[in-house]
């Protein structure tokens, strides 16, 4: 393997991460943004060759994810995406959200940390239980409405603490 | 700082914004909802950066906990088209082989499957297969079966993990290792431990039957069972005739009987509702919390007391994996006598039974009836490690150049290979049980696919006879203990496959030839010369393996897998 494709295949490694939350962002979820991945994978490694060294790979990538992401909200017969592609990328290039996921990804890990038993435990039946809402709301004895509140709580916090936590890392 | 105006920035997103964003995220939105949205992220840059920092938080919540360890395949896909498939593979196997450790792989059959897991920095490899040609006549690119077999049976909501001298009603393929969907499930004898996907475990005592209703959900239908359940499982529900049991992180137990049915909290707490099917009273209609150490039993009437809750009277895990380990321990005696068995039988060309009495012992021992150092096997690369029991050994065959080299002299009519193998991963499009060196007349190779098929291949004349069995390996046999035999039997002109002491496929000899060795491996091959799918070795354990100069009846066979079962 030449160093040119060894290169390809460390950017397309690097760049899933930020490609699945590149995705998630425009179909505005989790469930099918794997097999949007895949397929973007696909389309990427068929033009590995017209791929610039030195170019931004992960800027490159968004551009094929993003018309994967098109064709398959058509072939789902649903409508568009929830962002177009320049007011995403200007999202983006105005912070630094798709560009540092690694950062991002190790600050989370230490904000989960702080977060008490039962914010976790709350995460714990949303993400990996996969528990829908209605079903976590009657397992807590709660209103629906209070548990999204409180998981909206708890991202807000996540949110804020991986903001403090890459500012401080770059002081 | 850019960043320092950001929290006051999400400040600014107005409430509608904020409701739209969660309700995306957590139920659904409705189409004019989601135009009204995609309308506010057109226009309001404040509400844009929000929504793409929640999202990269959703996403990178998915990813770090959702539940990972059952599921290595998840992000398989299918290519399109075969032109696609055949550059992009070329170009991966190519590289691939030469840099492993990076996590990217397409299986030339037109997998193409990248996989990174919840590690930041880190990507899981995926191992790859070499290309298929076209004069290759298996699964084809055009084949289904392929994906359909690295797909995840979603089905699955629970596993058996530990077992003791257990028996399944109608389930007698159930085992360690099973996957089990909804539905019931009863057990007559032994005791079994099952692990929900949610990561609650519950062990159960025969006679016992069970619903099992989801990864977070089951019905006691009768008999006695154990549950514990770990944080991330919190909300599991066990329902009995009487009640539901919503865990609130704990360990409890249930006891359905005849006369009624128990509830002990044996640590934590739980809360109690009147079960779905029972009949209601208003007041048993309140929730009820019930704490560590007490009980309650309602009896059929509906009337409830309030007891000592008894930890002894259920069977817990740590107390099975004891009794478990010990039940091992008493397979020694049954081993030895049916290993001295095999000694005198006479038609045994091959007896490695994997005992080595030093680590670093590096020659796998043949074991007669016709004693010879000739047959002795020559460990390369393989690690000692753990086989069916605790205290029985095995060759373990990870790296590419794992093996076992060896020679086998003579000429059969008939032959019958038994293995006991433990497969860790359908890596290769073919993978190495026992092959010669080469593939010249006469010479068997004993292989299996990476859909599972058992695959007998003889060269006669000037082709190889392929003798293939369906796909009856799957992706849930990873990891578990199995029994592997092939019969071919020249007199009757047929090729049998057999998985744990049942025969899978039955095929007639294509072409007849006598059945050679000389320079074999175990767990790898020598493809000197050939240029396709060189690439066999082993991903997996093997703790025995025998070959006999006669073609072993089904009977035969099927003892070898009762008198080995683990």
């Amino acid at each position: 393997m030449d160093d040119r494709e060894s290169d390809f295949v460390t950017h397309l490694t690097d760049a899933q991460p930020a490609l699945f939350s590149y995705i998630c962002m425009l179909l505005g979820g989790v469930q099918e943004a794997n097999n949007v991945l895949q397929e973007t994978n696909l389309v990427l490694w068929k033009k590995a060759g017209e791929f610039q060294p030195g170019s931004n790979f992960k800027a490159w990538a968004r551009e094929v994810a993003y018309y994967k992401a098109l064709s398959h909200m058509r072939d789902s017969k649903r409508s568009r995406v929830f962002i177009d592609q320049d007011r995403i990328e200007a999202a983006i290039a105005s912070s630094s959200v798709l560009e540092d996921t690694d950062e991002r990804r190790v600050a989370l890990r230490h904000c989960l940390t702080e977060l008490t038993d039962e914010q976790m435990n709350l995460l714990g039946m949303r993400y990996r239980a996969e528990t829908p809402v209605v079903q976590i709301a009657s397992l807590l004895g709660k209103s629906e409405g209070a548990v999204k509140m409180t998981l909206r709580r708890i991202r807000l916090g996540l949110m804020e603490c991986i903001q403090r936590r890459i500012r401080a890392g770059h002081a | 700082m850019p960043s320092n105006s950001q929290e006051g920035r999400w400040r600014r997103v107005s409430r509608e914004a904020i409701r739209l964003i969660s309700q995306l995220t957590d139920g659904s939105l409705s189409e004019s909802d989601a135009a009204r949205l995609r309308q506010i992220l057109a226009h309001d840059d404040d509400t844009l950066a929000y929504y793409v920092r929640w999202f990269d938080l959703h996403a990178a919540l998915h990813d770090d906990l959702v539940r990972s360890g059952f599921d290595p395949f998840t992000l398989a896909r299918r290519s399109r088209r075969r032109d696609q498939e055949n550059a992009v593979s070329k170009w991966l196997t190519r590289h691939a082989t030469r840099w492993a450790p990076v996590a990217l792989a397409v299986a030339a059959t037109g997998l193409v499957a990248i996989a990174w897991r919840a590690e930041p920095t880190g990507v899981v490899p995926v191992a790859q297969s070499p290309p298929i040609t076209a004069a290759d006549g298996f699964q084809r690119l055009d084949n289904p079966s392929i994906q359909r077999f690295r797909e995840k049976d979603s089905e699955t909501i629970a596993v058996v993990t530990k077992t003791l001298d257990a028996r399944w009603g109608d389930r007698a393929d159930c085992h360690i290792g099973s996957a089990l969907g909804r539905g019931r499930l009863r057990l007559t004898r032994g005791v079994a431990q099952i692990e929900f996907l949610s990561g609650a475990n519950v062990v159960l005592e025969a006679p016992a039957e069970i619903e099992l209703q989801s990864a977070m959900a089951m019905r006691c239908v009768a008999g006695k069972i154990r549950a514990n359940v770990p944080n991330p499982a919190i909300g599991f529900v066990v329902e009995t005739p009487s009640k539901r049991v919503v865990d609130l992180g704990t360990e409890f137990a249930v006891r359905v009987g005849a006369g009624g049915d128990e509830v002990h909290v044996l640590d934590g707490e739980v809360r109690l509702e009147p079960s779905t099917s029972a009949a209601r009273s208003p007041a048993a209609d309140e929730p009820q919390i019930l704490r560590i150490g007490q009980a309650i039993r309602t009896d059929r009437g509906g009337s409830t007391s309030l007891v000592n809750a008894s930890p002894i009277d259920f069977l817990g895990r740590q107390r099975l994996a004891e009794l478990a380990s010990r039940e091992s321990t008493s397979r020694v005696a049954q081993w030895q006598d049916y290993r001295s068995r095999l000694k005198a039988d006479e038609s045994v060309v091959l007896n490695y039974g994997f005992n080595a009495d030093h680590e670093w012992q590096r020659m796998l021992l043949h074991d007669g009836p016709h004693a010879a150092d000739s047959l002795e096997g020559a460990i390369v690369g393989c690690q000692w490690s753990e086989g069916r029991w605790p205290w029985k050994r095995a060759l373990e065959f990870k790296r590419l150049n794992d093996r076992v080299r060896l020679s086998i002299p003579g000429e059969y009519e008939s032959v019958t290979f038994s293995c006991w193998l433990r497969i860790d991963g359908f890596d290769r499009w073919l993978s190495s049980i026992l092959l010669t060196d080469g593939h010249e007349l006469g010479e068997p190779h004993w292989q299996f696919t990476e859909t599972g098929q058992l695959l007998l291949g003889v060269k006669a004349g000037d082709v190889s006879s392929d003798y293939l069995s369906p796909s009856v390996l799957r992706l849930l046999d990873v990891g578990r203990w199995l029994h592997v035999a092939c019969v071919y039997d020249g007199g009757e002109k047929r090729v049998t496959h057999y998985l744990d002491g049942k025969p899978v496929a039955r095929l007639p000899i294509e072409e007849e030839t006598k059945i050679r060795f000389g320079a074999a491996e175990i767990g790898n091959w020598v493809g000197e010369g050939f240029v396709d799918h060189t690439v066999r070795s082993l991903n997996g354990r093997i703790d025995e393996l025998l070959l006999f100069s006669r073609p072993l009846s089904g009977k035969e066979i099927g003892e070898l897998y009762v008198q080995g079962r683990p």
